[in-house]
């Protein structure tokens, strides 16, 4: 089920309901309701792989409440890497065996070795890397002693299958969710007022921006050879706000709605397109992700610390597997790998945590040289999503031939060139709401502080009439990133 | 809680207000002109796209019911034939558009799925909720709908611009700039993408399937476009009469008959009224 579809909007009342009125009094009660509405939630798209969740929870669960009461280095070691091997065995066949297969048939072909093996027709569960992860940071936490194992199936098994989150993240640490389930909820206004406000938001952001410019990313990318450098820089600049609006759109919908049933989740996207350099990017995009890497890859891998040689292994071995976790595809270990010397020569100057705090702070115009690094930054960025979009690497790199031709200096033409008018000038009514709002955990969140009422209903009635104007609500668009 | 639920109600009592307002201009602009019913003296009907609509009833005193709208896809065209089936219709022949498009991806995302659902029954759907969504919720809550959505604008507009966007063209009356444009225009459109619908092409093998287990006899007709737009995709075809031919049956191809000038038609791939009436006669005749 998705958050953009009529399914959702019958069953989120439902759900809310049932949870504060029916199950209000008993919180194992509430917990199994969560269990219940996830399943189901999970099971209309194909109810065959709840049975990966179900064996997922019951491994760590089991596993981790073994890792409490082991106290040897040895078999507490042997229990963190069964957990690992099921989950990554898993994530690893069902989204990575048939790359892997094709791979080496290639590589084998290369040097005349006839390899047998055939690719499988394996479907890949929706939001199988996000779950897995979720809960591998458990009984990694478990095992670093940074948390408790729990004693409560039915609250675990919440905290796996979690709907608002389950599919696309953010992808919640234990140590921040998981108490969550065992604390007593109770119906707080201001909060609920808020979830509410960050799904409209995040709804805003899917239906109009990102899948208004998915139309014509789509046409762009899927004939780029028809198309000259400005169309194809055109394309790349639908597909850079397709994304964000779509996968932070996709984030403020699961915070909103985890914070209608009490709950607080962590911030996923911090305005990254404002950034001023790549390191402050990656600070701002899809955080729960590059947290997750950073507390459970890099610094056990040494992190900064070391010698030059060090640091640079880690941070491409980190950019390759972010790269690699997207997808099955070279296209996605390129984009990581650019990334990785895009942030090269932040990290070898020590120049890598120079931007900490929000762009332009107390000021609504930025100066001339942030304006330059937020461009310079941005369109580094663009750059890098043409390897995330495209079929295949060579396909990446036939459109940035084209971009750096003559043809650049033209004017873009496509089909609909005329309607496309209409999204541009919707990101640019986005850009500015989002840049006013960047101090906050998401753009309009300040609508909240509005003295006048009457104000404040008729942003959300303007911002609704947009989404039923402007919005792509009506063409099944998935969200990109129930594909990872 | 109170406060929350009281706000909420508030909200939802706005939409479901603008839905109503949107539900009403529905029924009148969107629903009334598709959801027809045939009367049962016919025994033959033609199933089209918009093609079909020059013909409007032309056909009927040589005993054709013309059961044809725009964008009808092969989806829709299924659900009316079982509508046609289901309630004991005498069938003899189903005339079906075979023309060059009509299995593009273009057809299968833009077609009339949300009003077809009126000649479904629960046994058209896999699960009783998703008879219930399609059949009943989707057509209270007509804001979930794009297309009512984009004919509600326009309409909007066009009462506020006082301008009529839909006024009546004629293709002969186009300079041969404009003529060029619409037809490159259309191509775009319809054979944008090269791939083949899948989902339509198995709908086209179930539905002749249907009428051979129903004794109906099935004649894929192609409809005539100008010189210019047969010229330019006469070389793109997703075959849906390739099908028809594998299976044995009749095609009537009027795609590129010279009996049709440029006054017979109102754009490029679609007859104006006495086009349609020519049609009519040529194929009654033949």
């Amino acid at each position: 089920m998705a958050f953009n579809s009529i399914d959702f909007a019958l069953f989120l009342p439902v759900v809310f309901i049932l949870y504060w009125f029916v199950c209000q009094k008993s919180l194992r009660l509430q917990n199994f309701l969560i269990v219940v509405a996830s399943y189901f939630f999970y099971g209309l798209w194909d109810w065959r792989f709840l049975s990966l969740i179900l064996f997922s929870t019951f491994v760590d669960f089991f596993i981790g409440k073994q890792l409490d009461k082991e106290e040897g280095t040895s078999k507490r070691k042997l229990l963190l890497w069964t957990s690992i091997v099921v989950n990554l065995g898993f994530l690893g066949f069902f989204k990575y065996y048939n790359f892997f297969v094709d791979n080496f048939i290639e590589v084998f072909s290369f040097f005349g070795v006839k390899f047998q093996a055939s690719s499988l027709n394996i479907i890949l569960p929706v939001g199988i890397s996000f779950y897995t992860f979720q809960t591998m940071s458990y009984t990694l936490d478990v095992y670093y002693k940074k948390l408790k194992a729990t004693d409560d199936f039915i609250g675990f098994a919440a905290f796996v299958s979690f709907f608002p989150q389950l599919v696309a993240g953010p992808i919640e640490r234990a140590t921040n969710l998981l108490p969550q389930f065992y604390t007593k909820r109770n119906f707080d206004y201001a909060k609920a007022a808020d979830g509410m406000r960050q799904i409209l938001w995040g709804l805003f952001k899917k239906i109009v921006i990102a899948d208004g410019c998915a139309e014509y990313a789509n046409l762009i990318f899927n004939n780029s050879a028809d198309y000259s450098g400005s169309t194809l820089l055109l394309g790349a600049l639908f597909f850079t706000f397709q994304i964000y609006g779509d996968f932070s759109g996709y984030s403020d919908i699961a915070i909103g709605t985890s914070r209608l049933f009490g709950f607080n989740l962590m911030q996923n996207f911090a305005f990254p397109y404002f950034s001023r350099d790549i390191a402050e990017f990656w600070r701002r995009w899809h955080i729960s992700l590059s947290t997750w890497f950073r507390d459970y890859l890099y610094i056990p891998l040494g992190g900064s610390k070391g010698g030059l040689g060090k640091k640079i292994r880690n941070t491409f071995i980190i950019f390759l597997v972010s790269g690699f976790w997207h997808g099955a595809n070279w296209t996605f270990v390129v984009w990581g790998a650019l990334n990785a010397l895009y942030f090269l020569p932040l990290l070898i100057t020590n120049r890598n945590r120079n931007n900490l705090e929000v762009v332009a702070m107390g000021k609504f115009i930025p100066s001339l040289r942030e304006i330059v690094s937020i461009c310079g930054t941005f369109l580094l960025t663009v750059l890098a999503w043409i390897f995330f979009r495209a079929d295949n690497v060579t396909h990446a790199f036939s459109i940035l031939r084209t971009i750096g031709s003559k043809s650049l200096l033209t004017l873009p033409k496509f089909s609909g060139i005329g309607e496309a008018i209409t999204i541009i000038a919707l990101i640019g009514i986005f850009l500015v709401i989002e840049w006013h709002g960047r101090t906050r955990k998401y753009a309009i969140e300040n609508i909240a502080n509005f003295s006048s009422t009457p104000l404040r209903w008729s942003m959300y009635f303007t911002i609704l009439l947009v989404i039923y104007f402007y919005g792509n609500f009506g063409e099944k668009v998935e969200f990109i990133y129930f594909q990872f | 809680m109170r406060k929350f639920l009281l706000k909420a109600l508030f909200g939802i009592s706005v939409i479901a207000s603008f839905n109503l307002i949107v539900f009403k201009f529905a029924e009148i602009h969107y629903y009334s002109e598709y959801r027809v019913f045939p009367s049962k003296k016919f025994h033959s009907f033609l199933l089209c796209d918009s093609h079909g609509l020059p013909l409007e009833n032309f056909l009927e005193h040589h005993g054709i019911y013309n059961f044809s709208a725009g964008s009808d896809s092969y989806f829709d065209m299924n659900r009316k034939l079982n509508f046609l089936i289901r309630n004991q219709y005498q069938i003899d022949t189903i005339y079906i558009t075979v023309d060059n498009h009509t299995l593009s991806t273009y057809r299968e995302g833009n077609n009339n799925s949300d009003r077809s659902n009126v000649y479904t029954s629960n046994e058209d759907y896999k699960t009783l909720y998703q008879y219930c969504i399609e059949k009943y919720i989707l057509d209270w809550a007509p804001i979930f709908k794009s297309r009512v959505r984009d004919i509600f604008w326009e309409y909007i507009t066009t009462k506020a611009t006082n301008e009529n966007k839909k006024e009546k063209t004629n293709w002969m009356n186009l300079s041969e700039q404009k003529k060029k444009a619409l037809v490159e225009s259309r191509f775009r459109t319809q054979f944008g993408s090269s791939r083949e619908s899948k989902m339509l092409s198995s709908i086209l093998n179930d539905l002749i399937n249907i009428c051979k287990t129903n004794n109906i006899e099935l004649i894929g007709v192609k409809f005539p476009v100008v010189h210019e737009y047969y010229e330019k995709t006469k070389n793109h075809n997703f075959k849906a009469d390739s099908i028809f031919v594998v299976n044995n049956l009749k095609v009537i191809d009027y795609s590129n008959k010279t009996r049709f000038e440029d006054g017979d038609f109102a754009n490029q791939d679609h007859l104006n009224k006495s086009g349609g009436k020519k049609l009519a006669s040529i194929w009654m005749n033949e």
